[in-house]
């Protein structure tokens, strides 16, 4: 088969540029077989912003259906299916995914690297991710969308207490978490295996730390949920009673299998973001991050203590004083690492000469509101207080601030910071001003109020409530929140809109930053870089020495923009893909082989969609009929995409 | 208006709430709030309380410092023309560990009062104090059931408790996990099918407190609402000895007035009907187990688990149709005739003792209304 490279990477919409392509493919086309870090890059955070605004709109339903007492803006059951399809499509469909894109387009530029370490694998997982988000929505218009809420206790999710929304969550889950741990494999395998030469881990710039961490923690975490999501399907579909008490099963096993995912989870949605800030901040500061060390390794604190603290979802469920103790305690050990990052981050800023543009505003935001959410974490790492706390508006509160106050800002500060290097052109300041006061101000008017609403005793997921109980003047006012926090989100796209129009004239460093993805063009080619960056120190295109790393005297770094000469012109040629391809004398002859696009990883991946549709679906004479074609199908097209690699 | 105020404990603890309500602008709080577990009324919720508020104070003094030092850093470091160039500095190790063990002996402290407090709250559980009543709660897909051990009978989303003492609550659940909470007296536990858990309560006044389901359990998870009913202890003897009476059934005779002969029928399709299969009434045919045992439904004061007072029109309207007044429901609509519905009402608001209340409108002793 002819093996081309893809052209170099512009923004959707945008005219490819041709001139190194021998032939033009069409656009769908050339997007449906990429096997490029940046475009998969790109589709995630496309897909991933689309379901962003689906989450959101639910959001605004729930908020709607709670302005006002006794409201009959949507049924009860209605309403259950908008808050658990708003926090599942927020956390697997639009943060992950979010997190993923931004990590793929950058963490291969980051480390000097071609592409992620399996191109083909990476658009698999892209795809997967696509089709397992269609197939959870899907059940909107198949008889109804998943109603038990996303942490799904046992035994709601049994047969005879949930329908078939229940069998979309499970499948759902299931293909997304194929999707995440394959794409947390690619990241795992690049950052250990691919960076440039002399990048030794205390040189790697701190967002690969963190992705490696959350790369991690998806491999160790999410077996706990696939396994426990099986166990599910078992009792619905097959007859066990793995979490029926009356069978002899126990419902409480689902919480502690689900937990023992669900905690590391929250530290995959925010690490990602850690990482972010601790890029941000130095570069907007001038200066180099303060305790770097400390920052790289409490990741990994964080990461490993964060599966030793999951029973703390569970405090109110009668596990004895000793174990909510144990678990209490490495609730508020993994507080000290995390609460030190702050101090950390601070630190950074602290002596700086701080650029205070967008994406320094947003990785200030972050610290601010990301604060509240750890500050009541700790009254909730406490069990005592967590017995009046937990599953209230309290809790509704905390996991906002970590997560939107937390991951979304940290995301918004990423997106402003490398949107240049991804579409080539800044985003606008001025509309980026008006975007970040106008999320903080309405972030806060939404959801600082449900501390208050928790602490009435309001009930987390009730679709309604009584007049005159308290709770009639914060629910509208965190209504009209939400309202204007859309808006706000609206405005950054507006922004990215209004930007697409302008001229492509981003410089390739354009925030006089220092890590290697900034030593190419924005956006790089298809190979990134033209010679194989070498790196001499943590901050390569500030070019401090290791003298003054340690002499820690240098003279201030805004006066230096990129140095090219910081970065070794070694010519060598990537061959780290086995399986890659001759590039055609493209590259400027320096044989840099890149792989092929190819259409099999999306192939096979909708026939997982296509699959369980038909297992769930058709009357059960028909279901052999349906798996012996799905199992055909897979032989083909997995040895379609086997054949293409070794043509 | 704050809420502290209304703390039944000491003027210290008093000044405590007043400062810590000033610094987090605890005035966002609404004292109508009936389940406000900031307004504890027994010394459960008011034992968390106090460990709540110290975490919340440091909480508050953290929120300022890291708030400040950002605003200002931010502020004072600004880029200017001309102005000072970043220092390059990397870390500062004494800084970094300072901060962490700051950070850690904050949480040290934090932890064992934390440990502390979990000590209080499990004493009455490891050794009950001799008066204390036993009363097991079972959650139902949307109600709480409530079985008074000492004394064999069940009653259904009133929870009538002794004001000053101890009532050791057992939770357990019929189908899914529910949770067991009266937030201004206890927290929460959640009951878990084929488990069972223990918490205690007390309340220091007489009242109606509210309680909820405070885990998602299906369609009416904001449904599933009761009351915990303290009065003094005279009183709540009196109500269990009119709990445990056997209902009298209604005959109808030749000289039985108007509202006799309308109960008589209301039993008798009640016996016979679809009534039975899902609701127990002491001494009668009917001994369903899948809704609320309805024995001495009058002297409740509420129905379908405090989705409506307990008023006649509210059980004639629920008899008309359960699904509107409380879609999901289990009970379906029996299309029953109007007439029947006005019997059915008849005989289930008829007065437990005719002395004490009139059926259907009052609650089940004076003190607890409000």
């Amino acid at each position: 088969m002819a093996v081309e490279i893809a052209p170099q990477v512009a923004p959707v919409g945008a005219q490819v540029s041709n001139e190194t392509a021998p032939y033009k493919e069409s656009f769908l086309w050339e997007w449906a077989t990429t096997v490029d870090h940046k475009k998969i890059g790109i589709l995630y955070l496309l897909t991933g912003g689309l379901f962003f605004l689906i989450g959101g709109l639910e959001a605004l339903l729930v908020r709607t259906q709670l302005m006002v007492p006794r409201s009959d803006f949507m049924s009860a059951d209605l309403y259950n299916q908008m808050f658990t399809m708003h926090a599942t499509t927020m956390i697997f469909l639009a943060v992950m995914p979010i997190n993923v894109g931004l990590g793929n387009y950058i963490v291969p530029l980051m480390v000097g690297a071609l592409d992620m370490a399996y191109p083909r694998l990476n658009a698999f997982s892209y795809w997967l991710y696509l089709f397992g988000g269609i197939f959870l929505n899907l059940s909107f218009v198949m008889g109804g969308a998943p109603n038990v809420g996303w942490f799904g206790y046992a035994p709601l999710t049994e047969n005879q207490y949930s329908g078939s929304g229940t069998d979309f969550w499970v499948i759902g889950l299931q293909i997304l978490g194929v999707a995440s741990i394959a794409g947390a494999l690619n990241f795992v395998v690049t950052i250990l295996k691919m960076r440039a030469p002399g990048m030794t881990f205390n040189r790697m710039p701190l967002f690969c730390w963190a992705t490696l961490v959350t790369a991690i923690l998806v491999l160790f975490a999410f077996p706990a949920i696939t396994i426990a999501l099986f166990l599910v399907m078992f009792d619905r579909h097959f007859g066990t009673n793995f979490y029926n008490a009356a069978g002899g099963g126990d419902p409480l096993l689902w919480q502690h299998l689900f937990w023992f995912f669900g905690h590391p989870e929250v530290y995959i949605l925010i690490l990602p973001a850690f990482g972010i800030i601790s890029e941000v901040l130095p570069v907007f500061s001038r200066k180099p991050i303060f305790g770097y060390s400390f920052i790289a390794y409490s990741s990994v604190a964080i990461g490993f203590l964060g599966f030793t603290v999951w029973a703390h979802h569970m405090f109110a469920t009668g596990m004895g004083d000793i174990a909510n103790t144990a678990f209490a305690t490495g609730s508020f050990l993994i507080g000290v690492p995390t609460g030190v990052k702050i101090f950390n981050w601070i630190g950074t800023i602290w002596g700086g000469s701080v650029r205070f543009n967008t994406s320094m505003k947003f990785a200030t935001g972050f610290i601010g509101t990301f604060t509240v959410g750890g500050l009541s974490g700790i009254m909730l790492a406490s069990p005592p207080v967590d017995f009046q706390e937990t599953a209230t508006y309290f809790v509704v509160a905390h996991l906002h601030y970590v997560l939107f106050g937390g991951a979304i800002m940290g995301l918004f500060a990423g997106l402003y910071y490398w949107w240049p290097k991804m579409f080539g052109r800044a985003l606008d300041e001025r509309i980026g001003n008006w975007h970040f006061w106008a999320q903080l101000l309405a972030f806060n008017i939404t959801f600082f109020p449900m501390h208050w609403l928790g602490m009435e005793g309001m009930p987390r997921r009730i679709y309604t409530y009584f007049p005159n109980e308290g709770f009639d003047l914060w629910n509208p006012v965190a209504t009209i929140g939400s309202y204007f926090l859309g808006a706000a989100v609206l405005i950054f796209v507006a922004n990215a809109v209004i930007t697409a129009f302008r001229p492509a004239d981003a410089t390739d460093n354009p925030w006089e930053a220092s890590s290697l993805e900034w030593a190419t063009t924005s956006p790089p080619p298809a190979h990134n870089f033209d010679v194989e960056p070498v790196v001499y120190s943590r901050y390569p295109l500030w070019d401090i020495s290791e003298e003054d790393e340690h002499g820690g005297s240098h003279s201030s770094v805004s006066s230096h923009g990129v140095s090219a000469t910081a970065i070794a012109t070694v010519a060598k040629a990537h061959d780290e893909h086995g399986d890659a391809h001759e590039s055609g004398g493209h590259g400027g002859g320096h044989g840099i082989h890149l792989p092929a696009p190819t259409i099999y990883p999306m192939i096979l991946a909708l026939g997982v969609l296509i699959l369980f549709l038909a297992v769930l679906f058709t009357p059960p004479t028909l279901k052999i009929v349906f798996v012996v074609t799905a199992v055909i199908y897979f032989v083909v097209s997995i040895t379609g995409w086997v054949k293409e690699v070794t043509d | 208006m704050l809420m502290g105020a209304t703390h039944f404990a000491t003027p210290a603890r008093r000044w405590a709430a007043l400062i810590s309500l000033t610094l987090l602008g605890l005035v966002g709080c609404d004292s109508r709030s009936p389940q406000s577990w900031v307004n504890p009324q027994g010394p459960y919720a008011s034992t968390i309380y106090d460990l709540f508020l110290p975490i919340l104070i440091t909480a508050v003094v953290v929120f300022v410092i890291v708030q400040g030092l950002i605003v200002y850093s931010v502020f004072k470091f600004r880029e200017r023309p001309g102005g000072p160039p970043a220092q390059q500095f990397h870390g500062n190790l004494t800084i970094e560990l300072t901060s962490t063990i700051i950070t850690a002996l904050v949480f040290i402290v934090v932890l064992a009062m934390t440990v502390n407090t979990q000590q209080v709250l499990s004493a009455p559980l490891e050794t009950p104090p001799a008066d204390a009543i036993h009363v097991k709660a079972i959650g139902h897909q949307w109600w709480w059931e409530f079985e008074y051990q000492d004394s064999g009978f069940v009653t259904a989303s009133d929870m009538v408790i002794p004001t000053g003492t101890t009532v050791i609550v057992e939770v357990t659940a019929a189908d899914v996990i529910h949770a067991f909470w009266v937030p201004m007296l206890t927290g929460q536990v959640a009951g878990i099918p084929g488990r069972t858990n223990h918490i205690w309560l007390k309340s220091e006044k007489d009242g109606t407190y509210a309680g909820v389901c405070n885990q998602f359990c299906g369609i009416q998870h904001a449904m599933m609402r009761y009351a915990a009913i303290s009065v003094p202890r005279p009183e709540f003897d009196a109500w269990v000895e009119r709990q445990r009476m056997a209902p009298v059934t209604p005959v109808s005779s030749a000289n039985a007035d108007q509202s006799l002969v309308l109960q008589a029928k209301g039993a008798q399709l009640f016996a016979a009907g679809a009534c039975k299969t899902c609701h127990m009434i002491r001494g009668t045919e009917a001994i369903g187990k899948v809704g609320p045992d309805l024995t001495h439904f009058s002297s409740r004061t509420s129905i379908a688990s405090k989705t409506l007072p307990s008023t006649v029109e509210n059980v004639k309207a629920w008899l008309r149709n359960p699904q509107a007044v409380k879609p999901g429901t289990i009970m379906p609509n029996l299309n029953l005739k109007e007439e029947d519905i006005d019997a059915l009402t008849a005989y289930l608001c008829r007065p437990v003792d005719p002395s004490i209340n009139s059926g259907c409108q009052v609650a089940p002793t004076n003190a607890a209304k409000k």
